[in-house]
């Protein structure tokens, strides 16, 4: 298999990387295909990433303009048809277009939370588990207060404070949602700082940070991405709780805010066309990220095989 | 060492942790752009002059600092100030709603846990077996689906169609009973809390079944329980002997457990209109009735806060290795 | 009759991903009110075989092959609920780490009561016995309402010894009883179990990886490797003039006190990996008189004298091999005439 246009050598260490990253990535999607439930999570998770991606071109209509019969009169609650494969709101919006356009929500809100609870959580975790005595017991005491929070009244109250858009929803979800991660990494933190390679490394003269980013961190990295995964679940269920009691950004559409919508009109009688798309897509999307976290949650803890 | 000394340390801690709740809490609401007095000046109820005469009596030009040393000495004499909206003392609108609340939350959480322990040890004990495997799956779809979502379908299915339970509130405002049945104490209060507490305790049973799944098959596989079996302790003695090791984690997570089921009664009382505190405290941060917010939503982190310390101390009398922490 | 028989058991342990093969073969037997010690380094089977008698296997391992006999009932075959009458009463277990198989949220009086409780006993009746029990182990009776973790960890074997004494079985089964404490108390533990056999009778089998204590306490001795018996005997014949080149080795890597100075050997490799089952002679790989044949076939386990048999095929040339043993570096490559 020779490359002519290649100015590398075949065997140069680069080019073996790269090979290794390319297996390790094809590794992490096997490990997700292992099992039927993993193969399903994944399977539905990529196909909500490929329509956010692709909304603009496969929308069928503009998810908030209102539609209007021939008549003139606003298509209002009208059941699934051919021209509408979900049926329409009581405001006159196509249900499927709007369902196409939540998936970029969730997309958003899930990544971006997660990233936010990742590096808050992750370095409370191991600050705290690292240094011990006053450190710890602070970062601890902090963690506490956060776990003191009931989520749902203080991201109420916090938006009502900075405004329903997305960014201080994203805001709000980061700011307690790190504290289980926090808890989580400090616990393994304390235990891989009393061994061997930890000590080696102080006795080498590393300075903390050193040890703390160069040695511990790694170790505690499955850990993190696993909650990581789920944390991206539980912050669209929080995105969506926050919508539903009408604190939700006006200008997105968001399958929280649709169930909201579809609630303050009284339609929830009899529009089930427009209340059990959101609810499914969003049980879908958590139920997947369970199922494919649960996959590499077994290498974690070899016992739960 | 001991419990008394170990209980000691754990309330003082408590005692901290309510004092940071509160000051924390104090300097989030006054943050809130507007004070009640612009919603009023919005609606023309108000005249400037009028505004500056109301945010005097309402002690809401004073500094921060001076606000939150009233405010302590307040609610140390348990006056919790007045609502702004309703015009009433704060403890007169919250009492009734929390004993809503309560009558509520309190069965869901219960059941929620009892359930979890029950069908946790269930599949715990048949690890390995395929119907354990199965199992392992089905539960997580509850602990999925959105609990806002399972009510307004429950409400347009068991309500709206069938008619088997009414649509919201906590009770009719005219209920004439006729089969015999429904003249028995209570029966219109417990018709209405059947659909909201199914709809908790889906939502809720998920995670302490999880915990008490997994850690009853590590218990399960520990030295002592090799010795057990070994002693010749009948497999309802075992069964006995791993739930009682097994259970020390769910009982840990059921102080967090509360924590999210104030979240989750919230979204519930929204959804079947139940006349509590979650929907007060929704309702009343729209309003800028910040005493009432105020009041609400401290009471729910000290609820929370004093559960902690609680668990913290039956987890120490249950097993004795925590008390030399 | 013995009062425990193993015949030609096998143990395998399934896993999802791999068979491991911990037993193969074994055949011994335990005559009444005498002490078989079983022998040989870690993962060697001893354990299994151990808790395989006590119909304590857990669930991924299975007898595959074989049966154990004690007392007449046939235990590899028998259900949970039936071996419940034989447990503790006939025979009982003391295990390796007291610390972990103690009942952790439980005092001392309440795992007492509770094993009492199991077989019919009375409350008051077991404190009773746990008393006259705990004073036979020198236990001071406080340690009745402790927990484990608050004792030393020479207590809470001595506890487990009582509490496995609690209705007198004819059979103890104990695995590495001594290892983990300090030699005091290994002292009065083997001192406690050598007054039990000789008064009371107690069968014993002992599992150890420490020659020193197993010379003292019993009068039989097997030595396991790979999951296999390579030689059984009376202990003191055994350890004088071994027979097989892996008690060789191992009888060199303890120090004697009749020669002080000689060095003490330490047998070059590891076992092996037993998810196969290996064709020859399991020991094959670090026998310094290993040849072609140890390779291919497994050798039977023949009797070299009354009561005494080896599992090798040159047991013929034991005393010349005994010599070449003791010569310094025999036992560093494996490989030697």
């Amino acid at each position: 298999m020779s490359d002519a246009s290649s100015t590398l050598p075949r065997t140069s260490s680069f080019d073996l990387r790269i090979r290794a990253q390319a297996r390790r990535a094809y590794d992490f999607i096997r490990i997700a295909f292992e099992s039927w439930s993993g193969a399903f999570g994944m399977m539905v998770l990529f196909l909500i990433v490929v329509v956010a991606v692709i909304s603009p071109w496969i929308v069928p209509y503009d998810p908030i303009a209102n539609h209007f019969d021939a008549a003139g009169q606003l298509k209002r609650l009208e059941p699934p048809s051919t021209t509408h494969w979900l049926g329409t709101t009581y405001y006159g919006l196509d249900v499927l277009s709007q369902m196409i356009d939540g998936t970029r929500i969730v997309l958003v809100v899930g990544i971006t939370c997660a990233f936010f609870i990742a590096i808050i959580g992750t370095n409370v975790g191991l600050i705290a588990g690292y240094y011990g005595g006053r450190i710890d017991a602070a970062l601890m005491r902090i963690t506490g207060l956060a776990f003191g929070i009931p989520f749902i009244p203080f991201a109420v109250v916090l938006v009502a404070l900075l405004g329903p858009s997305l960014w201080n929803m994203i805001l709000t979800i980061s700011l307690l949602m790190w504290r289980t991660t926090a808890r989580v990494i400090r616990s393994q933190v304390l235990s891989l700082r009393e061994r061997g390679f930890v000590k080696a490394a102080k006795i080498a003269g590393a300075s903390d940070l050193r040890i703390i980013y160069v040695h511990i961190f790694p170790n505690v990295l499955p850990m993190t991405l696993l909650y990581v995964a789920f944390d991206i679940a539980w912050a669209v269920l929080a995105e969506a709780s926050i919508s539903f009691l009408g604190f939700g950004d006006p200008n997105q559409v968001s399958w929280g805010q649709m169930l909201y919508l579809a609630y303050v009109s009284g339609s929830i009688r009899q529009a089930w066309w427009w209340t059990i798309p959101p609810g499914l897509g969003l049980s879908l999307f958590v139920i997947s990220v369970f199922l494919v976290g649960r996959q590499y949650e077994k290498l974690a803890s070899p016992r739960l095989r | 060492m001991g419990f008394l000394s170990y209980a000691g340390r754990r309330a003082a801690h408590t005692a901290v942790t309510l004092i940071l709740l509160l000051v924390f809490m104090f300097v989030l609401f006054r943050l809130i752009p507007g004070d009640p007095t612009t919603l009023l000046l919005g609606t023309g109820e108000l005249t400037l002059e009028a505004q500056q005469r109301l945010r005097a009596q309402w002690g809401l030009d004073q500094s921060m600092l001076e606000q939150f040393v009233a405010y302590c000495r307040n609610l140390l004499s348990g006056e919790l100030g007045l609502s702004f909206y309703y015009r009433r003392p704060v403890t007169e609108v919250i009492a009734p709603m929390l004993v809503n609340t309560l009558i509520l939350m309190v069965p869901v959480v219960v059941f929620a846990i009892g359930a979890g322990i029950a069908i946790g040890t269930w599949l715990g004990w048949r690890r390995g077996e395929r119907v354990e495997e199965l199992g392992a799956v089905l539960v997580l779809i509850p602990r999925a689906l959105p609990v806002f979502w399972t009510g307004i379908v429950f409400l347009s299915l068991f309500a709206y169609k069938l008619q088997w339970f009414p649509i919201g509130g906590i009770r009719e405002a005219f209920f004439y009973p006729e089969a015999w049945y429904q003249f028995l104490p209570y029966y219109d209060v417990l018709r209405h809390l059947v659909l909201p507490i199914a709809t908790g305790v889906l939502a809720s049973m998920a995670d302490p079944l999880m915990i008490m799944r997994t850690s009853l098959i590590e218990v399960r596989d520990e030295e002592f329980m090799v010795l057990a079996r070994a002693r010749g302790l009948t497999t309802r003695s075992l069964q006995r002997l791993a739930r009682r090791s097994a259970f020390l984690p769910v009982l840990t997570y059921s102080a967090i457990m509360v924590g999210f089921a104030f979240g989750g009664q919230v979204l519930l009382e929204v959804v079947f209109t139940w006349p509590g505190m979650g929907r007060l405290m929704v309702n009343s941060v729209t309003q800028r009735d910040y005493p009432v917010a105020q009041a609400a939503f401290f009471l729910m982190a000290a609820v929370v806060v004093m559960l902690n310390l609680l668990v913290d101390l039956l987890y120490g009398w249950l097993d004795p290795r925590i008390r030399h922490e | 009759m013995a009062l425990l028989e193993l015949d030609d058991v096998s143990i395998v342990y399934r896993t999802r991903e791999a068979s491991v093969f911990a037993v193969n073969g074994i055949s011994l037997s335990l005559e009444a009110g005498s002490a078989l010690g079983l022998v040989g380094e870690s993962g060697c089977g001893k354990s299994t075989l151990a808790l395989a008698t006590l119909g304590l296997l857990p669930r991924l391992a299975d007898v595959s092959h074989g049966t154990i006999r004690f007392d007449g009932h046939t235990v590899s075959t028998m259900t949970d609920a039936d071996l419940r009458a034989l447990r503790w009463r006939r025979m009982a277990y003391v295990p390796q780490s007291a610390l972990a198989s103690l009942v952790p949220v439980h005092s001392i009086r309440r795992q007492f009561r509770d094993t009492a409780a199991a077989h019919g006993m009375r409350g008051a009746e077991a404190d009773k016995c746990a008393l006259e029990l705990l004073r036979r182990v020198e236990l001071d009776p406080v340690v009745l309402d402790r927990f484990p973790h608050e004792m030393s960890g020479g207590m809470r074997q001595r506890a487990i010894i009582a509490l496995a004494l609690l209705f007198r079985p004819p059979l103890l089964v104990a695995d590495e009883p001594t290892t983990g404490v300090d030699v005091i108390v290994q002292r009065q533990i083997v001192n406690l179990l050598v007054d039990l056999r000789r008064n009371e009778g107690l069968s014993l089998l002992f599992i150890s990886h420490d020659i020193g204590v197993v010379a003292e306490l019993c009068d039989r001795v097997a030595v396991l490797y790979a999951g296999e018996v390579m030689e059984e005997g009376p202990t003191a014949e055994v350890l004088a003039s071994p027979s097989h080149p892996y008690t060789m080795g191992l009888a060199q890597s303890f120090p004697d006190i009749r020669t002080p100075d000689r060095p003490l050997v330490s047998i070059a490799g590891h076992p092996p990996r037993l998810t196969e089952r290996p064709k020859g002679c399991p020991f094959v790989s670090r026998c310094p008189f290993a040849r072609d044949v140890c390779r291919t076939d497994k050798p039977a386990r023949t009797s070299v004298a009354a009561g005494r048999s080896v599992a090798c095929h040159f047991a013929d040339e034991a005393p010349r091999m005994r010599e070449t043993a003791m010569r310094a570096g025999v036992w560093d490559t494996g490989v030697a005439a």
